[in-house]
């Protein structure tokens, strides 16, 4: 079991006042709640600072840390000393079977959890005593949005034993996706959720449908975009080309004295829409070849003296 | 095989769900946080996204002590945020597949 330095933890002297330990407490709540914070700790940082400040704003269990906090460093292991009974842990029993929030340290000193979350959790069991709602992202391809589509969900159950401990069940489900659903819309599965207490009914699952990253195509709405390499001469002169689109592949025509940044509409080849589909927008970007040699040279030798192009044009006389 | 809801709640089933009371609910919804179908509160309907909405709120009105007032502020300006990056990221992106090779 790990020591926690539940001042560091917050940022404070040992010796704050009631006054400093709450705004520390706050400030770090702000910036670490994770429906507010983006920061990849997010949850595990809230959590720390919830515990630290549990234990340090009440004057009672403060006095028995600080007592405890002789024994141990930051970060390294610790041990209660032997015959360490805490004034406080056992006088709640009832809260015994919702520590899942709480560290092992916090446990070893003080016994089961306190926490603000324990007790809105303990609040909402005992108040319907149906099982907990779970929320999950749901990663999807943009080619399973075309038709509707069975997939296989894999997710994670907190699941309560008799004496309270909390352990993980994973649970696999086939779920039907309709199609065009789109990025960030909800879907609740009536039943899926925690395992209801007693004769009450179980919670519900939802998922957040968030659509995969494609190597090729972006998403802006229904539309796709897809940005396609021209050599010099296919934009200049124009291009019979093949374009992949989700659902194969495709010719274009590439219209003569093309430019970078020039977008292409191909109808219909987006992703499905509720009303009609989107399109898929072809963007053009003239990439130069690699290599070269002294033949290709030439020609772009030729070129620059008969085009009489100044590409700088638009910023007038600059010398 | 589960088939895919969509369903809608009234007021007391997203009470129930969200554990919280009704009048907590309706404090939500005055304060356009959350805006359900209907115009009465006996026939206001509340999609997984509005349930979603209310739990952040409960949330973060529970763990910051914030009144609701500035739940509805801190919502609008974490909603616009949300959108903001994704926009970002996908500006981002495509703005690699340009530059990039």
């Amino acid at each position: 079991m790990e020591f926690k330095d539940y001042y560091a933890i917050l940022g404070v002297d040992p010796d704050a006042d009631s006054k400093q330990i709450k705004t520390a407490y706050r400030k770090l709540a702000r910036k670490y709640h994770p429906d507010v914070s983006d920061h990849h700790e997010a949850e595990q940082k809230f959590k720390e600072a919830s515990e630290a400040y549990e234990v340090l704003k009440d004057k009672q269990k403060r006095a028995e840390y600080d007592e405890i906090r002789q024994y141990g460093v930051h970060g390294q292991t610790f041990e209660p000393p032997p015959n360490w009974q805490s004034a406080h842990g056992f006088n709640h029993g009832t809260h015994a079977g919702f520590q899942g929030d709480f560290s092992d340290f916090f446990s070893s000193i003080f016994g089961g959890g306190e926490q603000a979350h324990a007790q809105s959790f303990r609040r909402e069991r005992s108040f319907s005593q149906r099982g907990e709602d779970v929320e999950t992202d749901f990663p999807i391809f943009l080619e399973d949005t075309l038709v509707e589509e069975s997939k296989s969900l894999s997710y994670e159950l907190p699941h309560y034993d008799n004496n309270g401990r909390v352990t993980r069940v994973k649970k696999t489900l086939n779920v039907k996706i309709p199609a065009g659903i789109t990025d960030g819309e909800r879907i609740r599965l009536k039943g899926q959720g925690g395992q209801g207490i007693g004769d009450a009914p179980n919670g519900d699952l939802y998922l957040r449908i968030r659509l995969v990253p494609h190597p090729l195509f972006d998403v802006e709405g229904h539309n796709l975009i897809i940005t396609v390499p021209l050599a010099p001469w296919e934009a200049a002169l124009g291009a019979k080309i093949t374009v992949p689109t989700l659902t194969g592949k495709i010719q274009l025509q590439i219209p003569a004295n093309s430019q970078t940044g020039q977008r292409l509409r191909i109808k219909g080849k987006g992703l499905v829409g509720k009303i009609s589909n989107g399109d898929l927008y072809a963007v053009l970007k003239v990439v130069m070849p690699n290599t070269t040699n002294d033949s290709i040279k030439q020609h772009w030798q030729q070129l620059s003296e008969s085009a009489a192009f100044d590409p700088r044009a638009q910023w007038g006389e600059t010398k | 095989m589960t088939d895919i809801v969509f369903l809608q709640i009234d007021l007391s089933e997203l009470s129930r769900t969200v554990g919280a009371p009704a009048e907590t609910i309706v404090e939500i919804v005055e304060q356009g946080i959350v805006e359900p179908k209907g115009s009465e509160p006996e026939n206001w309907q509340f999609d997984s996204y509005m349930i979603s909405m209310t739990r952040k709120a409960l949330r973060l009105h529970q763990d910051l002590k914030i009144e609701w007032s500035g739940i509805a502020l801190a919502m609008n300006l974490l909603d616009e945020l949300e959108q903001l990056r994704e926009q970002n990221k996908r500006l981002q992106q495509r703005l690699d597949r340009f530059l990039a090779d």
